[in-house]
């Protein structure tokens, strides 16, 4: 059997600008994505009451959850561009060994999408439950894909499953990793989601709101307890990472042994913030959770592909006048972002 | 070959690709140019004080989020998931050379979201300055999008400097950039009136209903010019290889092309129905009939853009099949196998055959051909070929066939993905070919006396086998008519040609006598051949029979019955070696002075059908069946744009010479059009190329395994086709560059798809005349007619100068006997070995006056026309060699 890892192409500047941009990116996706699936969850779960903090947070987030499926999917095509210039190679052919299960990710985005529509601006209707079933189940299913994919793309000595079946139908579930994986990310999306929900009730709350305090001290509870949740699969998660990689983070590495110990730390303290219902306190602390859990996913990588492949060894072509492009760009776009969110923020104020 | 291929099989072929792309595309053009509709309607609600409007703009505001955020953004999110899926090479480049790109485009997607969703939210609670900045900023957003992506979409197109310099700002201002950015600018604005139709033909209040559609409708026509403008900008930009692709070659391009053009003017027509006062449902189905042809015009249009990238998906840079120009390079005469990183069969042998082929299919042919799908359907576009047509049909890629990558790989990769179409694909059984029986019936050699009968009888046919196609309802090749030629000899110490006072006849043997029973030429002959009018059954195109009296020559000094109808069916048999018997007579006694008998060959064992199917007519063996004579005009009527097969049908079939000019059929053709010869084998070459001998016995009758093995003299112990013609290549080569020199127009395109092999370019070639310009003799038996070494002996592009140097008009150095009459014709020249109608068939005359089957006067027997002892020869040195 030949060597099956594509042969990559080269880079137009140095390995480190894509992954620091890949880096902050992917961070800005997934804490998006964690309200989006908490906001989903508590849809559901706060629909089914009638009345109560649930109910309020729950009517609260069903308005939020389509802006939040919009920004998420635009924030993560950003690190999606940046991951295919360093691993494309690899995600490339583990998405077409699962191309049935990757391709169906999008069909069931646009249904999960329009079906957050149905039940934002139709919150009374009868279907709520249905379509509130459907988002989330579709966002489920998104996670999983990803998980299995991601987890695919790192284990090359798998790959040669496709010459049995090149349909696309092989779906990575057998890999040791994969379930603790997904289900560590979904409790902690579920958790973030609770927290995003908490900081927003948090708003009303301070402007003396009762019934905001309540659905913020109920989402809350989702944020710690998912967290706690979260972090005990994380130690599955950990346990069950091939030997090599494991022990980078038992004093293999030190660096990623502080960091893993740093990770933990901090969102531990996100949690005790929260159960002090130090929301924004809370909040910060879970934002540089997340910026550490992201390094340590990148040591996850660089352990899961030791001896693979590293994106220092791609060759560099350099040209950097299309970079300064972007940045320029991206100057502009932040400015005018800035500057619509503050004409936006100030509507019905002056009017 | 650096990435798996997702196996479809009927959903293959680009089908989701188109799906996703087309529907995004329409979407996202109505996502930029619906930006500007919101906000300049918006604009003109407010200073109008229309609340109506502005109701109604807030209305097509939440429709617009709807279509364009949800659908349009994630079908967006869907093009990448999609091409990374079909194509991850290509996407790896596109992403690896325009990630800055790519990476600003996402800035301003974010924007345009942002945007977006102040817009719709915002609607009412914003001041409306800031709301109406709000809309500027979406629009400006969103076109800055389209501005980005359409240099990198162009670049595939057009790669430009970019192929030489790899620089990012050479590939994203390509040549279609600007002309692609106007075009598509064009549609986007015409698309939102479009949507502006359908929504605002929706509307109940009467008096808004017909302001929105009268103004959306102006949004429909207004960009017009700029379409049809830019349009015809855009198709002028591209490079030749480009416009040739889109206008000419590609073949699936044509149907989305005349739509295109058809539907374009439609728009406009749209436009201007939708703007005339109408009742609200036809003003409904107007908005629903123009966003539908909207629909199919953009669709049309990505096609065509698609299909001008053939055979390439990065033009120049990486195939359709994901192969790059230098990986192409490196497989040159390579096994694809063994070098493709995702092939799990690393070399083709007869046990994996079919899996080997099912995985060249997949790894080479699926990213554009489904398997019964909708999309570039692989089953009808190989089901008209044979094994051997489709292997040929494979090797033709890239150059019979511009629009297709070449195949890469050898011989047996081409084979197995043949085989596995035919086989697993299609389910059909490969039954092995129908072999002739061999048979050495005894031949009559008629009896010589060589010590009293006065005069040698010499007759031979001047070719070594004449072709007959016998496909007369259709259209002809080769009429029936053949040569005979004889010279008689009286014998005595200076022996004399006789050429007064005699008769020469001749007759066929049994069974052949008939041949008006055998082929329909005579009912198709006046249609075929141009004739004033019908030609007498059984009369050849000279007014010879199949019997008759030959004529004098008197300038070399021999009798000929030239054009004489025989074909090579002997009631009803193949048999492509009719034995003619031929008597010498005084013209006034009538007795019989010398008696003799020759083959004339002639062959229907043109192989047409081994490659494009349809089977023989005769035995299994020869003859052209109606099915293969059709599938040859549906071919050429494909590739030349000609109506050959209606013709026919309409009973006007035609000589192939008629339009390509034949020397061998006296026919002058259409002067701008190839000749027939460098046209057939010009064509052919493409599809054949690399190989030997093999390739000549793919069409003309010359395999050793079939029938007829026309190769039957001296020269077949040692020598093949290629010894003296060249490879097909090479000989194909000499023909067109003569073609070429002639002013042809056709010949250097066919010329540039064709390499030499046996000399290092096509200077090195002399150019040649078809049936003028023939292989010299003298080539090879230089100093004084000895035998060359027949290991390095090669005769190729050492041709004749005229006519009259070609050995069957060529004579002894005597001037009187001819070469053929002493050594046989063409390609049976003495000893000949007939394989399978009887051994000496060829050899009658040697054992009749020899007693052995050399050349007549071999090893010194001057005594077969000599009554005396001879030292010296006069015909020519070496006479006297003793066997070899």
């Amino acid at each position: 059997m030949p060597d099956l890892v594509p042969r990559p192409d080269t880079l137009p500047v140095g390995w480190i600008w894509f992954q620091l941009l890949l880096t902050v990116t992917w961070v800005v996706h997934i804490l998006l994505m964690n309200a989006l699936v908490g906001s989903a969850l508590i849809t559901l779960i706060g629909g089914l009451k009638r009345s109560g903090p649930a109910a309020v947070a729950a009517r609260d987030a069903a308005g939020r959850v389509p802006t939040l499926v919009a920004l998420t999917v635009n924030a993560g095509v950003a690190p999606l561009l940046f991951v295919q210039v360093l691993y494309g190679h690899l995600l490339y052919t583990s998405s077409i060994v699962m191309a049935g299960w990757w391709f169906a990710i999008i069909p069931l985005l646009i249904i999960g999408y329009y079906a957050a529509y149905g039940v934002a601006l139709r919150y009374e209707g009868r279907w709520r439950p249905v379509l509130s079933i459907v988002t989330l189940a579709v966002l489920f299913f998104v996670a999983f894909m990803w998980t299995s994919n991601n987890t695919l793309s790192l284990t090359p000595d798998r790959w040669n499953v496709y010459f049995d079946r090149p349909d696309g139908s092989f779906l990575n579930v057998s890999e040791p990793t994969v379930w603790a994986r997904w289900l560590h990310m979904i409790l902690g999306a579920v958790a973030v989601g609770g927290l995003f929900l908490a900081l927003v009730q948090d708003q009303w709350a301070r402007g003396g709101d009762f019934e905001a305090a309540a659905a913020r001290d109920w989402a809350l509870r989702i944020f710690t307890h998912g967290s706690m949740a979260s972090m005990l699969v994380g130690i599955w998660w950990l346990m069950v990472l091939p030997d090599a990689v494991m022990k980078l983070f038992m004093g293999g590495s030190i660096f990623a042994s502080i960091l893993l110990v740093v990770g933990v730390g901090l969102s531990v303290y996100a949690v005790v913030m929260a159960f002090l219902k130090k929301v924004r306190l809370a909040a910060g602390f879970l934002v540089a959770t997340v910026l550490v859990m992201a390094v340590l996913r990148e040591i996850v990588r660089g352990g899961y592909l030791a001896g693979v492949f590293h994106p220092r060894d791609l060759a560099v072509n350099p040209q950097y006048s299309p970079l300064v492009l972007f940045l320029a760009v991206l100057a502009v776009g932040i400015v005018s972002v800035v500057y619509m969110l503050k004409l936006a923020a100030r509507a019905g104020k002056e009017a | 070959m650096n990435y798996p291929v997702w196996d479809l099989g009927a959903l293959g072929g680009g089908f989701w690709i188109a799906l996703v792309a087309v529907t995004h595309v329409f979407v996202s053009h109505f996502a930029v140019g619906g930006g500007l509709w919101l906000v300049l309607t918006e604009m003109k609600a407010r200073r109008e004080n229309d609340f109506l409007l502005l109701g109604y703009v807030k209305g097509h505001a939440k429709f617009f989020l709807l279509l364009t955020m949800v659908f349009g953004g994630l079908s967006g999110v869907g093009i990448w998931w999609t091409i990374a899926l079909l194509n991850p090479a290509a996407t790896s480049s596109l992403i690896h050379t325009f990630v800055f790109g790519w990476a600003a485009e996402w800035v301003c997607f974010s924007g345009e979201i942002v945007a977006l969703l102040i817009y719709y939210y915002k609607f009412d609670t914003m001041k409306a300055r800031d709301h109406v900045v709000i809309g500027w900023f979406y629009f400006v957003f969103a076109w800055l999008s389209l501005f980005l992506i359409n240099g990198i979409i162009g670049f595939m197109l057009t790669p430009g400097r970019w192929l030489e310099t790899g620089n990012f700002w050479h590939g994203f201002f390509n040549e279609s950039f600007w002309p692609a950015l106007f075009f598509r600018s064009a549609l986007c604005f015409g698309i939102a009136g479009m949507f502006g139709l359908l929504t605002g033909s929706w509307q109940r209040d009467v008096g808004l209903r017909e302001r929105v559609v009268k103004y959306s409708a102006r949004w429909v026509i207004a960009p017009f010019a700029i379409l049809v403008l830019s349009a015809f900008w855009y198709l002028k930009a591209m490079p030749e290889p480009q416009e040739t692709m889109i206008l000419k070659q590609a073949r699936e391009v044509a149907p989305w092309l005349s739509r295109f053009l058809w539907l374009t003017p439609f728009i406009l027509v749209g436009g201007l129905v939708a703007i005339v006062r109408m009742p609200q449902r036809a003003q409904q189905a107007t908005a629903v009939v123009l966003a539908i042809i909207g629909f199919v015009h953009m669709g049309s249009f990505e096609f065509i853009r698609e299909a001008g990238r053939r055979p390439w998906v990065i033009h120049g840079l990486m195939y359709s099949n994901a192969v790059t120009a230098q990986q192409a390079d490196e497989l040159q005469g390579r096994s694809f196998l063994a070098t493709a990183r995702w092939a799990q069969h690393r070399e083709v042998t007869d046990a994996n055959l079919l899996a080997a082929g099912e995985e060249i299919f997949r790894l080479q042919c699926a990213a554009c051909h489904s398997i019964g799908g909708p999309l570039n359907d692989i089953v009808p576009l190989s089901s008209r070929f044979t094994q051997v047509g489709l292997e040929a049909e494979i090797a033709g890629h890239g150059t019979a066939s511009p629009y297709m990558p070449p195949f890469f790989g050898n011989a047996a990769e081409r084979r197995a993905v043949a085989s596995y179409l035919l086989q697993t694909v299609q389910g059909q059984e490969q039954a092995p070919p129908t072999k002739v029986t061999p048979r050495d019936d005894p031949i009559d050699i008629p009896p010589f006396d060589p010590q009293d009968d006065p005069y040698v009888l010499l007759a031979w046919s001047d070719q070594g086998l004449r072709g007959l196609t016998d496909s007369d309802p259709w259209f002809v090749i080769f009429p029936p008519g053949a040569d005979l030629h004889a010279q008689l000899i009286e014998r005595g110490e200076t022996p004399d040609v006789i050429t007064e006072g005699v008769t020469i006849t001749y007759a066929v043997e049994p069974g052949f006598e008939h041949p008006e029973n055998e082929v329909s030429f005579w009912k198709h002959a006046r249609e075929n051949l141009g004739l004033a009018e019908d030609l007498e059954p059984g009369v050849g195109l000279t007014g010879n029979r199949v019997s008759g009296t030959m004529a004098l020559d008197e300038d070399r000094e021999m009798f000929a019955a030239t054009r004489i109808p025989v074909v090579p069916y002997q009631d009803g048999q193949f048999n492509p070696y009719p034995i003619f018997t031929i008597e010498a007579r005084d013209s006034e006694s009538g007795e019989v002075l010398a008696s003799t008998r020759a083959v004339v060959p002639v062959s229907s064992e043109i192989a047409c059908a081994g490659c494009h199917g349809g089977g023989w007519r005769v035995d299994g063996l020869a003859g052209f069946s109606d099915d293969t004579s059709r599938r040859i005009l549906e071919a050429h009527d494909q590739r030349s744009g000609t109506q050959l097969l209606a013709l026919a049908r309409a009973g006007k079939p035609r000589l192939c010479q008629s339009c390509h000019a034949d020397p061998s059929q006296d026919a002058e053709g259409r002067p701008e059009l190839l000749g027939f010869s460098a046209a057939m084998h010009g064509f052919h070459a493409q599809f054949l190329a690399g190989r030997d001998a093999d390739a000549c016995a793919l069409c003309h009758p010359v395999d050793p395994a079939g029938a007829t093995v026309a190769l039957r003299g001296g020269h077949a112990t040692s020598l093949d086709c290629t010894h003296c013609h060249g490879t097909l290549e090479d000989h194909a080569l000499g023909l067109l560059k003569a073609e070429h020199e002639a002013g042809k127009p056709g010949a250097a395109a066919l010329m540039a798809t064709i390499r030499p092999r046996l000399v290092e370019s096509v200077d090195d070639l002399e150019p040649r005349q078809p049936w003028v310009q023939l292989p010299d003799c003298l080539a090879c038996h230089t100093d004084d007619f000895e035998r060359p070494d027949p290991v390095d002996v090669s005769a190729f592009n050492q041709w004749t100068e005229g006519e009259d140097d070609l050995y069957r008009r060529s004579t002894d150095e005597s001037e009187r006997l001819q070469c053929q009459a002493c050594h046989g014709a063409t390609h049976a020249t003495y000893p000949a070995h007939n394989a399978n109608f009887g051994a000496d068939r060829d050899n009658v005359q040697p054992l009749q006056y020899q007693g052995m089957r050399r050349a007549i006067g071999a090893a010194a027997s001057c005594e077969v026309c000599h009554t005396m002892e001879m030292e010296d020869s006069i015909h020519h040195p070496g006479m006297e060699e003793p066997a070899p």
